[in-house]
Formats: structure tokens, sequence, C-alpha cells
């Protein structure tokens, strides 16, 4: 190595923080062993620095210092944790007074944009809802024995007539039941029959007759029907006669 | 800005480094009450800014970063323009021996007389011993200038510091950092 070189590795050779590889410190200090003007000026350099360094950093350290900064950042975390608290304190307040107004908003804003009514509008959605479309026998009677009722409906009547269909209340038990409807040519109601179907397994039916016509009526006339063992009809309609309720023997559905 | 960083981790930390920080920001301001006041915002920015500190073994150039960085900035609030470094000498070639006694207050001054780019290597260098690079990552210079910095800054305090002779004797010596 030679002196120029050597000059210039001093540079980055410091006792506490070399810059140097292991191999340029190594040869640096072969250098140095050997060369007389680069030794002395080295010695010198490190003299210089460290008569400098010890002056730079002899400052005295004031007393209580260490004290002082840890109280100031406990001031400053606390303080910290203040206005956090605040500002959380700040958000939630504000966020009620904004759903407070938007609730009175809306509320009030509702109570002043109330559906206008229109009668067209009003007939026509109350016919929606109670659209009607008459039953049919076979649709009774699965809904009958959907609900636990054994049934055989009467073949006499004429199903175009039945209105709807129900369990009613009969001598305090559930029991199926027909609602026949015959309107006039002009679509007005003008009979009405209800046929409770009495089963065996509800009624102790032997003493029926095969029919019965109850003598007297004053705004409805009944009947009892007993047209085999399993079931029996009690029916109660309105007008004079049922005629007009029943189909021809003839016209049967069913045998 | 976030949370405060753990009160413990915050706490080891002002136990390790406020020694060095205040003799740093001690001679870059020549005042026990700046110097004081100083340290204690830098540690209530690392307080504030911990998460920032990705590996523990760098908080200390990290602090003493930002204490740099605070002390630019009340720099520039004060208006304080650094200054040339024209009036630097050149480096002394043969020192006094032995050598004389630094005057405290003579040190100071001439440290104060030396512009913030000048001082802070030579701070670094002399008394919390960074290396090349951490001078250099904490000023933001790339090492040839820091070094080169670092030269001029030393002569200058030999001139100023070392005795009257050491600092006329002979010719500018050359320096590896001549032409950096």
């Amino acid at each position: 190595m030679d002196c120029r070189t050597a000059r210039h590795l001093l540079e980055f050779s410091r006792p506490c923080a070399s810059e140097l590889d292991d191999h340029d410190q190594d040869a640096l200090h072969g250098h140095l062993a050997v060369c007389p003007d680069c030794d002395s000026t080295a010695r010198a350099e490190r003299e210089a620095d460290q008569h400098l360094g010890q002056a730079v950093r002899d400052v005295p350290i004031p007393q209580g210092l260490r004290e002082r900064l840890m109280r100031r950042l406990r001031e400053e975390r606390e303080a910290w944790y203040r206005r956090w608290l605040a500002r959380g304190v700040r958000v939630v307040a504000a966020v009620a007074a904004v759903v407070l107004i938007a609730w009175f908003g809306l509320s009030s804003w509702r109570k002043h944009n109330l559906p206008r009514l229109d009668p067209d509008q009003l007939t026509k959605v109350a016919l929606e809802r109670h659209q009607y479309a008459p039953p049919d026998r076979d649709e009774a009677e699965a809904w009958f024995r959907k609900n636990g009722h054994r049934v055989a409906t009467p073949d006499d009547f004429n199903y175009s007539f039945l209105f709807s269909f129900h369990l009613g209340e009969f001598l305090d038990k559930k029991v199926p039941c027909l609602l026949f409807v015959r309107t006039d040519d002009e679509g007005r109601q003008s009979q009405v029959a209800w046929v409770y179907i009495l089963s065996k397994e509800q009624f102790d039916l032997k003493a029926l007759e095969d029919k019965f016509e109850s003598p007297s009526g004053s705004h409805f006339k009944s009947q009892v029907w007993h047209p085999q063992p399993e079931f029996a009809y009690v029916i109660v309609y309105s007008g004079d006669r049922l005629d007009d309720m029943l189909v021809s023997k003839k016209d049967r559905p069913r045998s | 800005m976030g949370m405060p960083g753990s009160q413990r981790t915050v706490e080891r930390l002002v136990e390790e480094h406020y020694v060095g920080l205040y003799r740093y920001a001690y001679r870059l301001t020549g005042s026990e009450a700046d110097a004081e006041d100083l340290t204690q915002e830098t540690f209530c920015k690392a307080q504030m800014n911990l998460s920032q500190l990705r590996a523990t073994d760098r908080a200390k150039n990290w602090l003493f970063t930002i204490l740099r960085n605070a002390y630019l900035h009340r720099v520039r609030t004060e208006k304080q323009q650094p200054r040339s470094l024209d009036l630097v000498g050149d480096v002394p070639d043969v020192l006094p021996e032995p050598l004389p006694d630094v005057d405290p207050d003579q040190l100071q001054q001439a440290l104060a007389e030396l512009p913030e780019v000048y001082r802070t290597p030579i701070l670094l260098y002399y008394f919390e011993e960074f290396s090349y690079r951490d001078i250099a990552e904490q000023m933001d210079l790339p090492i040839g200038t820091v070094m080169s910095r670092l030269a001029r800054a030393k002569g200058w305090l030999r001139s100023r510091l070392l005795g009257p002779d050491a600092a006329t004797l002979g010719p500018r010596p050359r320096r590896a950092t001549d032409g950096l």
C-alpha cells in the first residue's frame, strides 16, 4: 500500500466506528507500521479527533432532566387521551343530533305527505283484494280430508252453486260444512243452503231416517238426509223448496 | 398522527437516548433552555409517531433525525438563513504538541458560527460516533458530500480551537475528500 492510499483510507478508519472492511483495515495497519510519516499523521488525526470529540461531548446534563422529560411525556399522553375522549364525545353527539334531526324530518315529511285518496283507485285495490273464484266439490273434499275429516259430499246438490266450505260448529263438534248460494239471472242472491256433514265417527247415526224434513220453518227450513250408514247431511236453507239447488238424478256427476 | 406509542417503549427510549440527544441539542442551539426544549419536543414527537419506528436498533438514528428536523424547523421559523462556509479555513497540516485545552465557550462559539449543514455532521461524528452512512441518511445527503463537509468542519474547529499556529501551519494538505 502506498502513502496516498493510506491517507485516503485514514479518512474511513475511526477507532469506534471504522468504515473499512477487515482487509483494508489490516492493510492500513500494515502500512502504518512501516511508514513513520503516515503513522505520525494518523496519530495526530486521532489525537485531534479525540481531543475535540471529548470537548464536544463535554456537555453537563441539567439536574432532573430525565424526570422533566418523563413528566412532559406523561402530560402529553394524558392530554392526547383527553382530546381523544372529547373528540369521541363530540362525534357521538353530532351523530345523535343528525339522527334526531333526520328522524324528526322524516316524521314531519311523512305527516305532510300522507297518500291522497282516489275513489277509483280505492275501489280497484279493494276489489283486487277480494277476488273470488268459486270452489269445486273435489277441492272441498280434499280440504276436509287434509283437516282430518273423512267425508262424502252429497251427490244431489248442484255444485255450480257451491260458494264456500269450512268447519262449522254443530252440537259442540267441528263438522264439515258446505255453503251453497244460488243467484238469479241478475246476479242477486236468491237462495242459500248450508250442508253440515255428520259422520258416524262423530255421531251415532243409527236412529236417523233416510230423509226427514222439518214440519215448520220461519225464515229457514231444514232437512236431514241419511242416504248411507257412514254419513248424514243436515241441510239448512232459505226459500220454500230446495229443489232449485239440486240436480236431477240423470245429471248427477257421481253415482 | 396516531395514538401514543407504548409507555414502556417510550420510557426505554428516554432512558437510553436522552443524554445523547440533549448534548446534540445543546451543541446545535448553544442554549440549555433551547436544548431541553428541543429534547422534549423530540421525545413528544417520537411518542406520537412510534409506529414509524420499524426497527428498534435504528431508534438512535431515528431520534437524532427527529431532533435535527425540529431544530431546522425552528431555525427556518426564526428566519435564520444558513451561512456559507466561505469563512472556513483550510485544514491545518500540523497540530501543536501538546494539544491545547479547549475552552467550552470558544467551542460553542465556533460551533455556532458553523452553518448547520456543517455543524450537524461534525456533532454526529464527534460525540455520537455515527457512521458516515448514518449521518448521510439523517441529512439525506450522499456519503461523499457528508465526508467533504466533515473535513471542512473539522478544519474550521481545529483552526479555531487548537491554537493559531495549527491553522496556519504549512500549505493546505491533500485530503481524501478533495474534489468530492
